[in-house]
């Protein structure tokens, strides 16, 4: 017996050598991903994926946030709704509930860009590749992880850390850090990676732009971005989304604690000292992204999205676009175009059938009224459409906004828009007759997939940056930071003025002249608002409406947006009018797509104090044990309507 | 053991035959014969009494015995496979011996892992489950023919389609991870039970697409001898890390006659749908949109031409039930030979089965061939080697995707929810503005779903063996088996646009999975009896590797539709993946059985496994067992000769489950692409890589520990017999695919963590109540009682306070298993996994009926939105006046308290009428089906009679059904009382009917028998759905509902075998 077993053992331990070994083939192991250049490239790519993926373009975060941001509506079927009521609930709080699927898809698509970053950066040091070509990728995987901490610290105020992958279980429980360290941790990264990412021409050496890699410059950009929103926050301290009273409970300290952020400030640093500092910062960064970096402003507003010519994909103003194209293998890549525009539009190709995904992204009417009444807005005429405007003298305001009515190839029928050429009447105030968004008509768009891509961030914006920063730091009226702020809008309006076709005279909308804000009882502010709605124009349907409406604080968010929106809907103009008994307080009637019953904005500065973050994510609060249910409610969260 | 008793018998006889050499002797010679007066070679003819005088018959079943002859001797004949038989020699010297088939002797030696044993050395908790011919011709895969014939063993069909997968169910779930099936052995090679390769990726009513087929369909139930199932661990243990959910072992035939038998039988079956809906006709549909008011009115141009005076109607009426079913006509073939020439056994069987489901277009064609064959080269050596081969081409039309169950997914579906009527319109232009008008609700139906779906799978599979058997010394053999199951599956599906909300093209795919399960035992195998000490002792490795393989190639947007399959060629879109995998298990095995005096059995194993899943120190594990019998009615002091077996019998084991996909310890990478508009990159994307998995090194297995006390008792000549078991499961160390935080860049991780308990009782009783003349009525059954316990979740888990009942809310440890629906519908998870609670717990709202006429305080929405009179009264548990997620409690258990089945058997000469009974008790299903066929808010669908008809109005107060136009959103989403049944059931499965005939004196015919079988004639449940054996996803994380199920049938088979 005893040798028998003797034998037996023998045979199994000589079995163990090698048979019991795991030997992956169509998977990659740790030891192939990071043996080349070109796997390092490829596991770049990899991240560049999980922005385009969960959090970006198919649409979690735009879904999440663009209804919240009370400047763009959300218009789908109700069937891709999981609660239809919840949403509207959500956007007219302009916060989205914990529970919300959408808010948890961004949540988790952030941090997937940084797992797959630190897990890069963590193998590194290992790979056997050049020590400088290390570095470059080394630059740009914490490019891309301060971008996906930028944007979660934002939505979420306090959010959990890491820089090294997670490894086991207990690691993967990691609690929510005071938002400010995070932002330290963002500026480091920035830092880091304007030190060591590729210039703009060995970007395109390597990566052949126009694949929508970013340079060094992007990562100065980003940082007069960063800073900008530090300033922001802070100046509006008071009516921000933190309490000084649960920070001092939760950290220990009342007030943000910018110092690892900024030089120069300390623990003890004012906020008003930090919101200057943070403008400086971001203006010396937009200025150095202008007068050094290597970007371009595109000669014609409208060539940004016309997704024709092969240049257009490489315009020197693209600072990081997530692109997208139809072979890339991925079905319906472009949600861009999907989610934007109208059922088969004229001007797309081999649109066969229907698609019943389209404009959930709509512009609200809202914004359409006070563009035209910003530049030059031409009032309806007919009986329909009397006493509001029905379009407006900006070039940029066709590029953007599809409105009036629609030629649908695939029926061959002519659909009506918002402002109503001719009312139809007997039919139900829809969301068929919205407007839609038309920055991203893309004549290859075949209702599945296409090639308009997204702009994260153009150069454009750099000079609103710098205005917004300016503005900021000027003290009085008509001062030198004052004088800059109007000179760098004007940069954007000159350009969108004479975007328009060859030999035509220039599109014909004010000035902005220096005198132009000074009969406003505060000039100062109304120079801030004034580039605030700047930003929108130039940037509408880009993905910054939420941010821009969320960072200046409740009392902002309550004056600027809430209260004239809701006040908006209910005008006479814009009332619906064959409904001819209603109720008294009865308001369906001027958001009828969004359902009977809703309630109105929400308006009280208080309330909305609770709306500036997002509730955090209930998955994450069940799955995270280190984050108790008190730990994640946000400082300022009132009842649910 | 038989064969090496009868070599023992016969050398011990020549031996001593040798020593009384010198007596005076006399010669008898004979014949013997089988009870068809063929000649039994082999047959050992002896002197009884006297092993001295012994002799085999040969080749024409003649002896010839010389003998001492004295006063009442006796000459007996025994032989394999027949009774003994003995008779006083009383100076003949002619003495012609019949012998009769010996049933009972047959099922003497039970398989066991790795060997056979007698069936009284048992120490574990074995079941033996009979073969009977009518069980085998009424099912097309042997687990199914488990349901209610084995104590302790849960079948469950997935749905009632022809070739649907059963989830097999041995003492209970004890795993999260999905794989509660047992471990199939056929003549000693594991075979795996996998269904199939995924397809269509692409698109949102295609994503995943995946039918679960049955994967056992290779093996021919007709070509089974037996099946025994292993149940506790000290009878698994010798299956270590695979032997956790309990083993069935299959022994094939063999031939017991040398000369050929050749069965041939036939059978028709014909099947027809055992319930129907009531759902609208066109007239009751009108009439419900009309009710509608202005939405509904708007949709009735699309009914009439002028919705005002309802003229010019553009459809005609359809009862798409009737469109879709039919009465379905199966037949099933099989013909075998077997025999036993000149030391060599075969076997050989042909089958071929054409069955047809009810529903169109569905069905299968199964070929399955097998040789067996045994050859005793020389009296040491043996060799044999069994080959299966089988073609299985199968026809599914059930839809694309069961879990986003829509009309544009299933054709089952689209039955139900297709609007009452068909368009007459021929041009094709009108249907798609059809589709768009009516708000992106697709209107196409149940005929598209016949004519523009396609969906085959042809699989075939491949499962040799070869054994050697060697017999080293008198005491010692050697044994190995290496053998292999091969299965190469090709699908292909394609799905038109004309039945897809959102497609802009069709979409075809093929895919190809290749699977392979190497196994080889090397086993020494041990016997010796000292007196009154019996030792018998196996010990061996084995080897055995799993690799498979899948291509899948699938095109979209293709324009062309009317080509079907033939247009993939023409999709501008296109994709290709291609996986493969492997994985390695090393292991030795010992088993000891030590027997004294027959009374006292003791049995212990150990197996030491080495798996290629798991790293370091957690690569190997060794899994023992030790069990012990007595058996009591051998002891001398026992003195009731009406009692034939009395044996306790008590086990423990420890036993592994290693079911997780292979690379699970080390990190891996998958590959992406990134679009890219780079001139010059004609692909326009660039290749990304990306980590796939949070690697957990410190895998390791699942452990299973057992306790069994069992008792056997028979009485009166085994004409009662009973079985009973006690048995306590504890599994630990749970691989889970734990939920984590997302915020680490993964949603889960693989981790061994929290335990769960299985207890349970089962009673099998055999009797025969009533035997006399030619009468005979036999009675038997057994039951199953298993209570399940979520022991411990594990470290870290997720905590709250949930409302256990409506009045007990506390602090539990939880989570929540997967989502049942996708959309609107049952959105949500139904299961709950609460520690110190069954598994799989339905969790949602309670309702109290319907909000009624001035019914003041009711608790709002979570949205806000009031709850009006006609609305869903939901109970506000917390009481804080709002109807939230806090609001929901336990509301179902799908586990049953208790399954059963029971046979009947009345034979009067050669007719026999038996029945057979199976049932389950005090089980809850969810009936999604329900939630979406009484969905009165969306007027796009069709709905009950029910729904409509018994709505609640003012004038109507009804509290089942709400009001047309107060159902909401939340209504269909969430997971609520109203659509929890209870699942209980009798089932009258079998009534048969069948002749037996023997003609002794035809020299062609031998034997038939003709028999009329009815299955499901009879049910009775509370279930409103179509069938209550239900579970449309056959894992524990979404366990009991009935969503989209394939409508049951009734059928009835007419059979004939003749044995020649």
């Amino acid at each position: 017996m005893k040798k028998i077993f003797a034998f037996i053992f023998a045979c199994s331990l000589l079995a163990s050598c090698d048979f019991l070994e795991e030997k992956p083939t169509t998977t990659l192991s740790d030891d192939v991903a990071y043996g080349t250049e070109g796997t390092l490239e490829a596991q770049i790519y990899g991240i560049l994926t999980a922005f385009n993926g969960d959090s970006m373009i198919t649409g979690n975060m735009n879904e999440c946030l663009m209804d919240c941001s009370g400047l763009i509506q959300w218009g789908a079927n109700d069937g891709f709704l999981t609660d239809a009521q919840e949403r509207w609930t959500c956007s007219f709080a302009f916060t989205q509930y914990s529970q919300h699927p959408y808010n948890y898809g961004a949540y988790r698509g952030f941090y997937s860009v940084i797992n797959r970053a630190n897990r890069l950066i963590d193998r590194l040091p290992s790979s056997p590749v050049d020590e400088g070509f290390k570095k470059e990728i080394e630059g740009e995987a914490r490019f891309y992880r301060a971008l996906a901490y930028y944007y979660l610290v934002r939505g979420w105020g306090d959010v959990p850390l890491r820089t090294k992958p997670v490894t086991d279980y207990e690691e993967a429980n990691a609690p929510r850090i005071a938002f400010w360290e995070v932002y330290a941790q963002i500026v480091d990264d920035m830092k880091f990676a304007f030190e060591n990412m590729r210039d703009y021409a060995r970007t395109l050496e390597v990566a052949s732009q126009p694949a929508g890699r970013p340079c060094k410059w992007a990562a100065k950009a980003m940082l007069s971005q960063i800073y900008l929103t530090i300033g922001t926050l802070t100046a509006h301290a008071d009516d921000n989304f933190w309490d000084p009273a649960k920070r001092t409970a939760r950290y220990g300290v009342a007030n943000p604690d910018f110092s690892k952020s900024l030089e120069g400030i300390t623990s003890g640093s004012s906020m008003k000292e930090v919101s200057r500092k943070a403008f400086t910062e971001a203006l010396a960064c937009a200025e150095d992204v202008i007068q050094k970096g290597p970007y371009k402003l595109a000669d014609d507003y409208r060539q940004l999205f016309r997704w024709t010519e092969p240049e257009d994909w490489a315009l020197p103003e693209r600072i990081m676009v997530l692109t997208n194209s139809p072979e890339s293998g991925v079905s319906a890549a472009n949600y861009t175009a999907l989610r934007s525009l109208p059922r088969c539009p004229e001007g797309t190709a081999n649109v066969s059938s229907s698609n019943s995904n389209y404009g959930r992204w709509r512009p609200v009417r809202f914004v359409f009224q006070k563009w035209c009444e910003t530049y030059g807005g031409i009032p309806g005429e007919a009986q329909t459409n009397q006493g509001i405007f029905v379009r407006c003298q900006d070039p940029r305001f066709d590029v953007t906004i599809w409105h009036t009515g629609y030629y649908r190839q695939d029926t061959g029928t002519w659909e009506d828009l918002y402002p109503y050429p001719t009312r139809v009447y007997n039919r139900i105030f829809n969301k068929d007759m919205e407007p839609f968004f038309r920055k991203y008509l893309d004549p290859s768009y075949d209702g599945n997939s296409g090639r308009a891509d997204f702009y994260l961030m153009r150069y454009a914006e750099i000079y609103l940056i710098a205005a917004e920063a300016a503005a900021n730091l000027s003290s009085s009226p008509g001062d030198a930071q004052w004088q800059k702020a109007l000179d760098y809008v004007e940069v954007i309006h000159a350009r969108a003025r004479h975007s328009v076709d060859e030999g035509q005279p220039e599109a014909e909308y004010p000035k902005w002249e220096a005198d132009r804000f000074l009969d406003q009882p505060d000039p100062g502010q109304a120079l801030i608002d004034g580039i605030f709605w700047e930003r929108i124009f130039e940037l509408y349907s880009e993905g910054h409406e939420y941010w821009d409406t969320h960072r200046m604080g409740a009392g902002w968010l309550a004056e600027t947006i809430a209260a004239p929106l809701d006040a908006f809907l209910l005008l006479p103009e814009q009332q619906y009018d064959n409904i001819s008994a209603l109720a008294p307080g009865d308001r369906s009637y001027c958001r009828a797509h969004y359902g009977s019953n809703t309630p109105p904005f929400r308006t009280n500065p208080e309330d909305l104090r609770g709306s500036l973050i997002l509730e955090f994510p209930e998955m994450e609060v069940t799955n995270n044990h280190a984050i108790t249910t008190e730990d994640a409610v946000n400082d300022f969260l009132t009842v649910r309507p | 053991m038989k064969q090496i008793a009868r070599i023992l018998i016969i050398v011990c006889a020549l031996l001593a035959s040798s020593a009384i050499w010198a007596q005076q002797k006399v010669t008898v010679k004979g014949k013997v014969l089988d009870s068809a007066g063929l000649p039994v070679p082999g047959a050992v003819v002896m002197l009884e009494g006297n092993v001295s005088a012994a002799s085999m018959t040969d080749e024409k079943g003649q002896y010839s015995l010389q003998i001492v002859p004295s006063e009442g001797q006796k000459l007996s004949v025994s032989c394999i496979g027949y009774k003994t038989v003995s008779e006083e020699i009383n100076g003949r010297s002619t003495i012609d011996f019949v012998l009769s088939d010996d049933v009972e002797e047959l099922e003497e030696s039970v398989v066991v892992g790795y060997g056979s044993m007698r069936r009284s050395d048992l120490t574990g908790s074995v079941t033996s489950v009979k073969m009977t011919d009518d069980a085998v011709n009424s099912n097309a895969t042997f687990d199914k023919l488990l349901q209610g014939r084995a104590a302790g063993v849960q079948v469950v069909s997935n749905s009632a389609a022809p070739d649907a997968g059963v989830s097999v169910l041995i003492r209970g779930a004890s795993s999260y991870n999905g794989s509660n099936e047992p471990l199939y052995v056929v003549d000693g090679v594991i075979i795996s039970s996998d269904s199939n390769a995924s397809l269509f990726t692409q698109g949102q009513d295609n994503a995943n697409s995946n039918e679960s087929t049955n994967g056992l369909m290779g093996i021919n139930p007709q070509d089974i001898a037996s099946i025994e199932i292993l149940k506790d661990a000290s009878a698994t243990a010798i299956y270590g890390s695979q032997g956790a959910n309990g083993v069935v072992l299959i022994t094939t035939k063999t031939a017991n006659r040398d000369r050929p038998v050749i069965n041939l039988s036939s059978s028709v079956t014909v099947s027809w749908r055992a319930k129907k809906f009531s759902m609208l006709d066109l007239d009751e549909y009108v009439e419900y949109l009309e009710g509608r008011g202005p939405n509904g009115v708007s949709m009735l141009k699309f009914v009439y031409k002028d919705p005002t005076t309802h003229t010019e109607l553009l459809v005609e009426p359809m009862d798409w039930q009737d469109y879709v079913e039919r009465t379905a006509v199966s037949q099933n073939h099989y013909v075998s030979i077997a025999g036993r020439p000149k030391n060599t056994s075969y076997m050989a069987s042909f089958g071929y089965t054409d069955s047809e489901g009810i529903i169109k277009s569905t069905g299968f064609d199964n070929y399955v061939l097998r040789l067996n064959l045994d050859k005793q080269v020389t009296p040491e050596l043996k060799i044999s080697t069994k080959t299966n081969f089988s073609y299985l081409d199968s026809r599914l039309t059930q839809g694309a995707n069961a879990s986003r169950l829509t009309a544009a997914t299933s054709l089952i579906r689209s039955m139900f929810s297709t609007k009452p009527y068909k368009s007459l319109r021929e041009d094709e232009m009108d249907e798609l503005d059809d589709v768009t008008a009516t708000g992106g609700v697709f209107i196409s139906g149940p005929d598209r779903w016949l004519s523009d779906f396609e969906n085959r799978k042809q699989e075939v599979r491949f499962t040799p063996s070869i054994s050697v058997e060697y017999k080293i010394m008198k005491y010692l053999t050697f044994r190995s088996t290496t053998g292999a199951d091969y299965r190469s599956s090709d699908q292909y599906k394609w799905k038109s646009s004309r039945i897809n909300t959102t497609a802009e093209g069709s979409i075809g795919a093929v895919a190809r999975s290749r699977y392979i399960y190497w196994n080889s035992n090397n086993t020494f195998n041990f016997f010796r009896k000292i007196g009154n000490h019996r030792i018998n002792a196996t010990a061996g490795i084995t080897f055995s590797s799993n690799g498979g393989s899948t291509e899948t190639v699938e095109g979209w947007n293709i324009q062309q539709y009317k080509l079907k399959m033939d247009a993939l060629n023409s999709a501008p879109n296109a994709a290709y993946r291609y996986y493969e995998y492997e994985s390695h298990l090393a292991s030795a095995l010992m088993r000891v059985i030590y027997n004294y005096h027959d009374r006292y059995v003791l049995t212990s194993t150990y197996r030491l496994d080495g798996s290629s899943k798991f790293q370091g120190k957690n690569k190997w594990a060794s899994f023992p067992s030790f069990a012990f019998a007595w058996r009591a009615n051998q002891e001398e002091w026992f003195h009731v000769p009406e009692i034939s077996m009395l044996k306790l019998r008590l086990g423990w084991g420890r036993v592994g489950n290693q079911a997780i996909s292979s690379y699970q310890t080390m990190s891996t990478y998958d590959f992406t692409t990134w679009p890219s508009h780079e001139i010059g990159n004609d692909a326009h994307y660039s290749v990304g890589m990306y980590p796939s998995n949070l690697a957990n090194p410190n895998l390791k297995w699942e452990t299973t520990e057992q306790t069994n006390l069992g008792l056997d008792f028979a009485m009166w000549n085994g004409r009662f017999t009973l079985t009973v078991d006690l048995y306590n499961k504890n599994t630990f160390d749970l691989l889970q695919n734990k939920n984590i935080p997302v915020s680490s860049g993964y949603e889960r991780m693989w981790m061994n963590m929290g335990s769960i308990r299985n207890r349970g009782l089962e009673i099998t009783l055999d009797t025969t109540p009533l035997k006399f003349g030619g009468f005979e009525w036999q009675l038997g059954g057994n039951i199953t009682f298993n209570q399940n316990r979520i022991i411990q979740i594990g470290e870290g888990s997720e905590g709250g306070e949930l409302f256990l009942t409506p009045e007990n809310r506390q602090f539990v440890n939880y989570f929540y298993g997967d989502k049942i629906g996708y959309g609107s519908y049952c959105n949500a998870p139904l299961n709950i996994f609460i520690e110190g609670q069954p598994m799989s717990l339905f969790y949602g709202y309670k309702t109290a009926g319907i909000v009624q006429m001035g019914e003041e305080g009711v608790p709002v929405s979570a949205g806000g939105a009031m709850r009006e009179p006609g609305s869903v009264q939901y109970i506000d548990l917390d009481g804080n006046g709002y109807i939230d997620d806090n609001d929901r409690t336990i509301i179902g258990d799908p586990n049953p308290d208790f399954t059963f089945g029971f046979n009947t058997a009345l034979t009067w000469r050669n007719l026999t009428l038996s029945a057979n009974f199976v049932g389950s008790w005090g089980n809850d299903i969810y009936n999604v089906n329900e939630v979406m066929n009484t969905d009165v808010a969306n007027m796009n669908v069709n709905i009950t009679h029910d729904a409509y008809y018994n709505a609640w109005t003012p004038e109507n107060m009804s509290q089942k059904y709400p009001a047309i136009g107060k159902y909401e959103g939340f209504d269909i989403k969430v997971m609520s009382d109203r659509f929890v049944e209870d699942g209980s059931y009798i089932r009258l499965a079998n009534l048969t009917l069948s002749y037996d005939l023997v003609f002794k004196k035809s020299k062609s015919i031998k034997g038939l028998n003709v028999g009329v079988t009815g299955s499901n004639l009879w049910l009775w449940t509370r279930y409103s759905g179509f069938d209550p054996d239900v579970n449309s996803y056959g894992s524990a994380w979404r366990k009991g509902a009935d969503m989209g199920s394939y409508p049951s049938a009734r059928s009835v088979m007419c059979n004939v075998k003749f044995t020649f």
